[in-house]
């Protein structure tokens, strides 16, 4: 990707990296850090962090390494610990802008939510009612992995996790009512049915 | 999840279709490998001919030659699976147009059924009766509360010698007079406005009004008969 991401000033401010001590400003802080966090991510199309804020899955092709670090800045030289980056994380989970990949394994990562489930919902409905594929059985590999024949999942859509996908179509468009899922023989969710 | 009662059915099609498709992605997914070793292939040759190794080179690009005719291979394997999906899919498709032909065939022969001509002949006999009806109990309450002739006359009279002196015109506009002229003798009056029927005869049931002519005759012959039906 040509350009970076851009910080926000406070980035470079070094008592951001520490945990203040007074609540308020606390508060403050942690909002700024999700905001960070959250247009971070929606920046490399990042769907899920680890534990200690390091990209697992995005739907662009560039290296990890290659983008720069969220909770660190050489410049200053100045880090986040795991403790206040957990605590940031948390904080994310309490506003619902993020969730653990699996509850009881919070060291698998997080969920980061720049859009919500139901939004990620509605671009896959829309994509699958636009394109006639509603009541056809679609692929999870098929809706992540399209190669050039089969033509237009939206950008946004191309490349997801496919847990990522699962997690959409099993939180909200099945709970609507609006969709069902296939299991393969390996017992693992392979397929959707749309309508 | 247990409240999933209007979730979508997964027929035994479905799984089918669910199935090849699977075959179809494990195939692209073969396709992307095969691909990647031929890359890898060509860079590892390209690199044996920097380096003075031209064996190695041609073995790199025999093994490369060997992966591309594999991949050639998954194409018409991916062709074979993909018609079949197709087929299956429009069939499906074919079956359901059948259902809709088979549903509609029912639905018009149900309603040909309700239109038999019997049945039209009856329910208008019965109508003209009730018209017959109708008609009688308004005659009959009509005499008690309506003006007789000469009445009306003497209204109308009236009417128009205010009018004359009011308006100075004896050319009356106003839609109870046109009413009652009408009612009396049943012309309307040609400078008029057209008075609204249903204004004119309330007692009669609109039915009357609104049946189709041809209909309307062949409930006239039936009329004739109608002594005999009761």
């Amino acid at each position: 990707m040509s350009k970076s991401f851009e910080f926000p000033k406070i980035h470079s401010f070094p008592p951001f990296y520490t945990k203040q001590p007074n609540q308020t400003i606390l508060n403050q802080q942690l909002e700024s850090w999700m905001n960070i966090v959250l247009t971070y991510c929606e920046f490399y199309k990042i769907t899920s962090l680890s534990i200690d804020g390091i990209p697992k899955f995005k739907s662009t092709t560039e290296e990890n390494n290659a983008l720069p670090p969220i909770f660190s800045n050489d410049e200053i030289k100045r880090n986040c610990n795991s403790e206040f980056k957990h605590l940031i994380l948390q904080h994310l989970i309490h506003q619902h802008k993020a969730e653990f990949i699996n509850q009881k394994k919070p060291e698998l990562g997080i969920y980061i939510y720049w859009r919500s489930l139901v939004g990620w919902s509605d671009l896959l409905y829309q994509y699958v009612d636009k394109t006639g594929q509603r009541g056809a059985i679609l692929t999870i590999y098929e809706l992540t992995q399209p190669d050039d024949s089969e033509g237009y999942i939206p950008q946004e859509l191309k490349n997801l996790d496919t847990e990522f996908l699962i997690k959409i179509i099993k939180e909200v468009l099945v709970k609507q009512g609006k969709a069902q899922l296939l299991i393969n023989e390996d017992n693992e969710i392979g397929g959707v049915k749309i309508v | 999840m247990g409240q999933q009662s209007s979730a979508p059915k997964i027929t035994q099609q479905d799984k089918a279709i669910f199935q090849l498709k699977q075959q179809r992605d494990k195939i692209k997914q073969y396709q992307t490998k095969l691909n990647y070793i031929v890359i890898k292939q060509t860079n590892l040759a390209r690199k044996a001919i920097t380096n003075g190794q031209p064996d190695r080179a041609k073995f790199y690009l025999q093994s490369k030659k060997r992966q591309e005719s594999v991949i050639n291979k998954t194409y018409e394997q991916l062709t074979n699976l993909e018609k079949l999906i197709d087929t299956i899919e429009f069939k499906l498709i074919e079956k359901d147009v059948i259902y809709g032909l088979k549903q509609g065939n029912e639905i018009l022969n149900k309603l040909n059924n309700e239109m038999k001509i019997e049945k039209i002949d009856k329910i208008l006999d019965d109508l003209e009766d009730n018209k017959i009806k109708v008609n009688e109990v308004s005659e009959a309450l009509g005499s008690g509360h309506n003006l007789n002739r000469a009445e009306e006359d003497e209204v109308d009279a009236e009417f128009n010698k205010l009018n004359e002196e009011i308006n100075g015109v004896s050319e009356s506009k106003l839609p109870e007079f046109n009413q009652l002229n009408e009612e009396i003798n049943g012309v309307p009056e040609s400078k008029l406005p057209e008075a609204p029927k249903d204004k004119i005869m309330p007692e009669i049931p609109t039915n009357e009004i609104q049946e189709p002519t041809k209909e309307e005759e062949a409930s006239k012959e039936e009329h004739k008969n109608e002594p005999i039906a009761i």
